[in-house]
This record gives C-alpha cells, sequence and structure tokens, in this order.
C-alpha cells in the first residue's frame, strides 16, 4: 500500500491548466461555504443594506448568541444522544449477525445474507406511512426512543456487509484456538472476534455518525415538539421562525456543520475512509 | 457476495479433510457446539429488518388498496382504485420524469467532474493535499443545513448569486432561480451536483491510488505520456468504481427527498417534486394516506426493477469478459 500511483504521481509535475481547474473547482466548492461564514457574522441589518457578496462591515456574535439561546442546544444533545445509542445498537447487533455470516456454517447462510443485501436497497420513503402508524401503536410518536429503532434496522444491511468482510480476513486460527481452549460460541465472539474486528467496527460507526447525524425524514415523520427534535430539525424549524433573519439562519447552519468539520480537520483520513464505506459494491 | 460465502464453505470443507494435524476448523467446532448460537446471532437482525423494513413494504402495499385519511377507524376497500389513478396522475408522472432527470443528468455531469477531479489530485499529490481539503466541505454538512444555505445563495433579491451577477454587469442573468418553475430543476440539480460530486471524487480517487504502481512505471519506460496514461490505463482500470458510481447515482436519484422538501417542497407548481415529495404530500399534507401508500409502493417497485436491471448488466458484463 505504501507504494501506489500516488507516489509515483508526485514526481510527475502539474502543469497550469491543472492548477487553473483546481482552483476553479475550489472556488465552487467554498464559495457558498465562504457565504454562510460571512453572512452568520453580519448584523440583520447589514444583510440587507450590503451585497451578499461583501464582508462583514461589523463583525457580531449577536446571531450565534440568539442561536445559542434558543433550541438549539437542545436539539445537539438530543443528536448526541439518538446517534451514540443507536450507533452502540448497530455495532453489537450487526457485529453479531457478520460473526454468523463470517464464522459459522448453517443452512441457508448465502440466502440469509442475500436477504440483508437486498435491504440496502429498500428506500426509506417506502416505508415511511406503516412506520410511522407502527410507532403511534407503539406509543413512542414524539420521543427520541421513535429514531432508535428505525435508525438501527435501515443501519442493519450496510454495516453487516462490511463487517463481514472484515471478519472474513480475520485468520481463522485466533478463534480456532479459542474454541480448543474451551471456549463457546458467545466467549469466542466476545473475546475474540470483537476485539480483532475494532478496525471494522469503527469504520461502521463513523459511516452511521455521519449518515445518523444528518438524518431528516424519520426525525421530520416521527417527532414533533421542539424538545424531541434532532439538529437537522431544529435548523429547519428555526428557519421557519426567523424566515426574515438570514444572518441568524446561517449561524445556525454553522454551528450545526461544525462537529463534522472539526471532526474532519482532527481524523480527516479515517472519516473519509469511514464515509466511504458506504460505496461496497452489493 | 453470495459467491464468497459458498467460496469459504468450500473452503472449510478442503481444511476438514486435511490430515487430523490442525484439528478443528471453525466449521466442525460450530457444528458440534452450540446451535443455537446460530440463532441467537442472527435473531436480532431479522426481527429489526422483519419489523422495519419487509413487513412495512407489504403494509404500504395493502394501505394502497383503501381510502384512508389516517384516522377513520374503518377505512373503506377501494381495491386498485389507488393504482388507476395513479396511472392517470399527471403529477405522478411529473414526479417520475423529474427523478429520470435527475438521474441522468447526475450521471452524465457528476460523473466525468469526479473522475477529472480525482485524477487531477492523484496527479497532484502532497501539493494538492489544499484542494482536497477543499473539495472535501460540501459532504460536511447535512442535506437540510446544503438546502437552507442554497435558498439564500438563489434568494431573489439578496441572494449570493444575483447580487454577484448584478456586480459583474450581467444583472440581466438574475433569476429568480428556485421561483421559476421552468428553471427550478435545474436549480435543484446544481446543488445535488455541488453536494454529491465530492463523494464520486472519492470514490475514483480511492480506485486511483489502488491501482499498482507497477503499471505506471512500465508505462513511463514505454514512454507513454501522462495523457494516454490515464486514458489507456487509469479509466480501464476504474470501470468497476465508475459502474458502481452510476449504480449509487441512479438509486439515489429515485430516492431524493430531503435536498428538495426542504428547498423547494417539490414546488414551484410541482416542478421539483420527486415521487417520496408526493408521497409525502399526499400521505401527511392532504391526509390521502392509501394514494400516499401507492405512491410509496409504486417507488420500491421501481427501485427494486432498477437495481434487478442494473445488477444483471453488470453481471452479464462480467461474465463476457
Amino acid at each position: 500500500m505504501s507504494r501506489n500511483a500516488g507516489s509515483v504521481a508526485e514526481r510527475s509535475n502539474v502543469g497550469p491548466v491543472a492548477w487553473a481547474v483546481a482552483l476553479a473547482w475550489l472556488l465552487v466548492a467554498v464559495v457558498p461555504f465562504l457565504f454562510m461564514v460571512m453572512t452568520s457574522f453580519k448584523s440583520a441589518d447589514e444583510v440587507v443594506t450590503s451585497p451578499a457578496y461583501a464582508l462583514p462591515k461589523q463583525w457580531t456574535l449577536d446571531n450565534f448568541r440568539e442561536v445559542l439561546g434558543g433550541s438549539f442546544p437542545r436539539g445537539l444533545f438530543n443528536s448526541v444522544l439518538v446517534c451514540s445509542v443507536s450507533i452502540a445498537l448497530i455495532v453489537v447487533v450487526s457485529a453479531m449477525a457478520s460473526w454468523a455470516f463470517a464464522r459459522m456454517s448453517f443452512r441457508f447462510a448465502s440466502l440469509l445474507l442475500s436477504l440483508v443485501v437486498a435491504g440496502l436497497i429498500v428506500p426509506v420513503h417506502s416505508t415511511l406511512i406503516p412506520i410511522y402508524i407502527l410507532i403511534r401503536q407503539m406509543g413512542l410518536y414524539d420521543t427520541l426512543g421513535a429514531l432508535i429503532l428505525p435508525y438501527v434496522a435501515f443501519a442493519l444491511p450496510i454495516s453487516i456487509i462490511i463487517l463481514t468482510g472484515f471478519m472474513k480476513e480475520i485468520p481463522r486460527e485466533l478463534d480456532e484456538s479459542a474454541m480448543i481452549d474451551g471456549a463457546g460460541p458467545y466467549r469466542t465472539f466476545v473475546s475474540v472476534g470483537l476485539p480483532l474486528s475494532r478496525g471494522g467496527i469503527v469504520t461502521v460507526a463513523i459511516f452511521n455518525a455521519v449518515t445518523l447525524w444528518n438524518e431528516f425524514v424519520f426525525a421530520y415523520v416521527l417527532t414533533s415538539s421542539p424538545q424531541n427534535r434532532t439538529l437537522p430539525l431544529t435548523i429547519w424549524d428555526f428557519q421557519g421562525q426567523y424566515s426574515s433573519n438570514t444572518s441568524a439562519i446561517m449561524a445556525a447552519l454553522l454551528l450545526s456543520s461544525l462537529p463534522l468539520i472539526l471532526t474532519y480537520i482532527m481524523f480527516q483520513d479515517r472519516l473519509t475512509k469511514g464515509m466511504m464505506a458506504g460505496a461496497v459494491k452489493g | 457476495m453470495s459467491s464468497s460465502i459458498q467460496q469459504s464453505v468450500h473452503g472449510a470443507e478442503a481444511t476438514t479433510s486435511l490430515p487430523p494435524k490442525k484439528p478443528r476448523d471453525g466449521r466442525a467446532s460450530w457444528r458440534s457446539g452450540d446451535r443455537w448460537a446460530v440463532v441467537v446471532f442472527l435473531a436480532p437482525t431479522f426481527l429489526l429488518l422483519a419489523v422495519f423494513l419487509l413487513i412495512p413494504i407489504i403494509q404500504s402495499f395493502r394501505l394502497s388498496t383503501l381510502n384512508w385519511d389516517g384516522l377513520q377507524p374503518h377505512p373503506a376497500a377501494v381495491g386498485l382504485d389507488n393504482w388507476k389513478e395513479l396511472l392517470h396522475d399527471p403529477i405522478f408522472w411529473k414526479a417520475l420524469r423529474n427523478s429520470a432527470f435527475l438521474a441522468v443528468v447526475s450521471v452524465v455531469v457528476q460523473i466525468p467532474i469526479g473522475l477529472s477531479l480525482a485524477i487531477l489530485l492523484d496527479r497532484g499529490g502532497r501539493r494538492f493535499r489544499v484542494f482536497k481539503i477543499g473539495f472535501f466541505f460540501p459532504l460536511l454538512m447535512s442535506s437540510v443545513a446544503v438546502a437552507i444555505l442554497f435558498q439564500g445563495v438563489y434568494d431573489n433579491t439578496f441572494g449570493l448569486l444575483n447580487t454577484l451577477l448584478e456586480q459583474f454587469g450581467m444583472g440581466n442573468l438574475s433569476q429568480d432561480w428556485l421561483g421559476n418553475p421552468d428553471l427550478a430543476l435545474w436549480s435543484v440539480q446544481a446543488v445535488v451536483c455541488w453536494q454529491f460530486i465530492p463523494f464520486y471524487m472519492l470514490l475514483f480517487l480511492a480506485a486511483l491510488q489502488g491501482i499498482p504502481v507497477e503499471l505506471h512505471e512500465a508505462a513511463l519506460l514505454d514512454g507513454v505520456s501522462k495523457r494516454q496514461y490515464t486514458r489507456l490505463v487509469q479509466i480501464p482500470m476504474l470501470r468497476a468504481a465508475i459502474a458502481t458510481a452510476a449504480l449509487l447515482i441512479v438509486i439515489g436519484s429515485l430516492k431524493y427527498f430531503d435536498l428538495i422538501w426542504v428547498m423547494t417542497g417539490g414546488g414551484p407548481e410541482h416542478s421539483t417534486s420527486v415521487l417520496a415529495t408526493y408521497m409525502y404530500e399526499q400521505a401527511f399534507r392532504t391526509y390521502r394516506v392509501g394514494y400516499g401508500a401507492t405512491i410509496a409502493t409504486a417507488l420500491f417497485i421501481f427501485v427494486f426493477v432498477v437495481a434487478l436491471l442494473v445488477m444483471r448488466t453488470t453481471r452479464q458484463a462480467q461474465e463476457d469478459r
């Protein structure tokens, strides 16, 4: 892996056209973002009186104060809570199934795995009405608990595919020797399978963290009151309330994106790898 | 996927037939061990998949045969009336056309740009690291945040786009980007590309960096130019990644909801409606739950058929080779 095409390319020089194209796309990618940052530091008056592309004449933190004084902290807390509980459950449930698929042999194994793979293509929206009815019947409507079960269920197919692939790479000798030492299937899973799958589990956790942090549809349909909204809904509700106050809205957007941005800055490669894990072929 | 499982099963059998020096392979020990373990390990997964994926799909179909406002305790069964209505519903066909438009334009725009950017980053190496970070930024925002941000960019009077156009003396080009029904879908499409091109760029970059360095060295020795190397080596080696990207884009296009619903609500005049937004509108806004479920089931059928078609063609392509 240390010797790849990238390392050779570093020796070859990059022409002016390449620089121009790269700069052009950098503008496309970053300008809307800069617009958001700049606007969030403007006063509400300045948004109306000065052009959108101008830097703030007077930098102000009022917008951030406004956002943080509202429902934003609650939304942030809810998002963190729902994401952590969901990811913990996703990891446990998918690791168990993956271990069975990677290590145990049983009838219909390949059929069952195909069923899991088929789950990849089920559109969330096709299940939305029945899940809404089910959650109401369970008495979970407008609670954070309503989100966790669908989040876990829809995350399972991709997580199981990633983890099964990972677990198959673990040398069999390791769990065999555990079993020879008399460990049963559960002990082997907990003391050999899980620790050796750490890399795969981290990937699954990152991928789902990014997906769930931004999840919209279930949160939109299964919750309604501000104290039970997760962050994407909090900022949308906020936009509904402050529809004329663009600078406050941009501050809310910036604050809501900050956690992922900071994570990216700190763990660039890890995060990229986790996010790309969803692109495996079914 | 399934074939690799079979392979590993055969592999296990092969090891069993070896002389008993390495006595127990996984298979034999599991069989003598707890058979119930398999059930225990798989039960939570299949329980959740059944309750939240499989049964809702079936329920959706059942609801599509009802005329229900979501409240009535005994909704009237109407057979296939909803389906007949769907076939004659111009908005449904418009939503489907819009999904197809998003899919086609996304494939045509995102794959070439994503691929070019990936080749650029690959050639630029470490010096282009700053570009890689910048290119990545759209991926760090949720679809909701992207939608709200671009409402600000597209805003008629205070928006970034129109004010910039005026500043550069192109004020006559300024538009009501999201308010004009002839233009809104293109404006939405532009945001979709902005948001997802970085993803495909990274997908291609990962594939490029998986190409063995020996190929590049051999090409250099043969005096192959950079352009020829890209055309003759890199792009053919990326065929699988390109097929994956196309599949993800097409299926993703059928499932668009968040971005469009927040940015335009499917409007104006349903010009940006897709199946999921129309389903939501019918079921949760106008309380025609049965009809919404019909659209939801149709969406499932489309995605399923497209996935089957794509899988068949890729399998055929592999067999042809």
